[in-house]
Formats: C-alpha cells, structure tokens, sequence
C-alpha cells in the first residue's frame, strides 16, 4: 500500500490516540509527525490494514510515552487540563470526555484502545508491551475511576 | 446513571468529531524518509546550564504573545564554554492556588528541545 493511502486511512486514528494520551493538539501534533516519519524510514512488511494501523498506533503510544519521560512534561502542567474542544458535540459527549481526560495517561490509553479502536486485551497487550491481566486490570480500574469521577460530576 | 454501553457509544461519538487539522494532513502527507524525528530529549549539559541559572539576556524582544502574559526574548547560554543562542519564553500560570512563573528555553530542535525553569514570587 502506498504512502498516501497509508496517511489517508490512518491520520485520524494516530491524531485520535495520540491526543488521549497527551490531552493537547500541539504534542499530539508532534507525535503524529514522529510517528509517520517513523512509518517512512521503517523497513517493515505489513500484512494487511489491520497489521498497519495496530503498528502505527503502537508506535504513537511509545512516542507519547518518551514526551511524558521529558523535564518539561513531568514537572509543569498544562495551562488548561482540556486544550482542545472537538466541534459539535453534545453536552454529555463533552463532560464525558472531559472525565476520560481526568484519568491517569496509563488508564486512558486503555479506554481509548478497547472501546473506541475496538482492540482485544490481547492485541493491547502487544502494543503497550504488557501482560493481558495488566491489561485488564488496568481497564477494571479505568471503569471504576471513571464510575467514581461521574457519579462526582 | 448510564449503562457502559451508552457511555460507550458517546464516547466513540465524540471521538468520531475529532479529525486531524488540514495543515496537520498537509505536512504529514509532504514528508519522505529523509523527514527528521523530533527528539523529546534533553541534553543534559543544557539542563544543567539553566539550572545553573547562566543566562545572558540580549535586548532584542521577538514578540509578545496575544495572551498579554508571555513574550519572547533572545537570550545566549554557555555551554561547556560555547555561546548558544536561545529563545527565552517567559509564561505565568498558576497551579493548586499558587503563582508561577515559567522560563522556557528553546534551542536547537535537532539536537535538543527545551529546558525549562519554574519559580514562584517575585
């Protein structure tokens, strides 16, 4: 499959999980860019569709994982916890968000890849380099933090 | 209080809204295997220079920021010796009730990102 063709399938799944991970557009920006830089100076033989898009996300996770180890990232917060607002959502799509975007990066990315890329914890736990029952215990904690910030809000 | 079905579904339903800006799809689609990977790293003489607080400010102020709060000067750091030319930000933003103060310095992209020096007060 050729490049652009690669871009133009996949752009908005890298730009997705990479934003629920960084919660801005300015990183996630920067790691969309790395991560299709990387995709172009890789030597690797995809397999199909599916093979690509797994690669190309793992590949974003890790590139978040590096910018989260940075001086800057672990020490100083963002100005505003949600730097983006996507158009035209409702109000609950909104608060509902908002609350995935309070969780811890670990647990989000999880949420992120089950409910909305549709992984299986099986095929998560290839891509983030972990255990399935890490996996698993990590989505069981993401649902009851998540069950637990609502009922707050 | 929602099923996680429908918390599900709203989820993905926003998720759908979210798309790539434009110039975002323009750059990645002009790049080849000669595009540079952005290093996250730091170099750890520069840290170490701006911890050190060995900062030269030079009277050339490049913009101020529209917020009314940041702007950027140029500013020269030595490192192990050698001058280095830097664009000084400098940023308020308050956490937990406190005020901050934010310094950041932006170097060469190719070698090193940022160092960043925080303090409160005056």
């Amino acid at each position: 499959m050729d490049y652009e063709a690669i871009v133009n399938q996949n752009l908005d799944a890298v730009y997705r999980t990479a934003l629920s991970y960084c919660k801005n557009t300015y990183d996630a920006e920067d790691v969309v860019q790395n991560t299709f830089a990387k995709l172009l100076q890789a030597d690797v033989a995809f397999e199909d569709d599916r093979h690509i898009r797994r690669w190309l996300i793992r590949v974003a996770v890790n590139e978040c994982k590096n910018m989260w180890k940075s001086f800057w990232r672990k020490n100083v917060c963002s100005i505003e916890e949600l730097c983006y607002e996507p158009e035209d959502v409702t109000p609950q799509q909104k608060e509902l968000l908002e609350e995935v975007l309070r969780l811890p990066p670990k647990y989000r990315i999880v949420i992120h890849l089950y409910y909305y890329e549709g992984y299986h914890v099986k095929e998560i736990a290839e891509m983030l380099k972990m255990s399935e029952s890490n996996v698993q215990i990590r989505l069981m904690r993401a649902r009851k933090k998540l069950k637990e910030q609502i009922k707050e809000a | 209080m929602k099923s996680e079905n429908q918390s599900k579904q709203e989820y993905c339903d926003a998720m759908d809204k979210i798309h790539a800006p434009e110039y975002l799809q323009g750059k990645v689609r002009a790049m080849n295997r000669q595009s540079k990977v952005k290093s996250f790293k730091l170099r750890k003489l520069a840290y170490v220079a701006a911890a050190l607080g060995i900062l030269f400010v030079s009277s050339n102020a490049v913009t101020y920021a529209a917020t009314g709060s940041t702007w950027v000067e140029k500013a020269i750091v030595i490192i192990n010796g050698e001058e280095q030319e830097v664009d000084v930000e400098y940023f308020d933003y308050s956490r937990d009730g406190t005020e901050y103060k934010g310094i950041e310095l932006h170097v060469d992209e190719d070698e090193v990102t940022s160092v960043a020096v925080e303090y409160s007060g005056d």
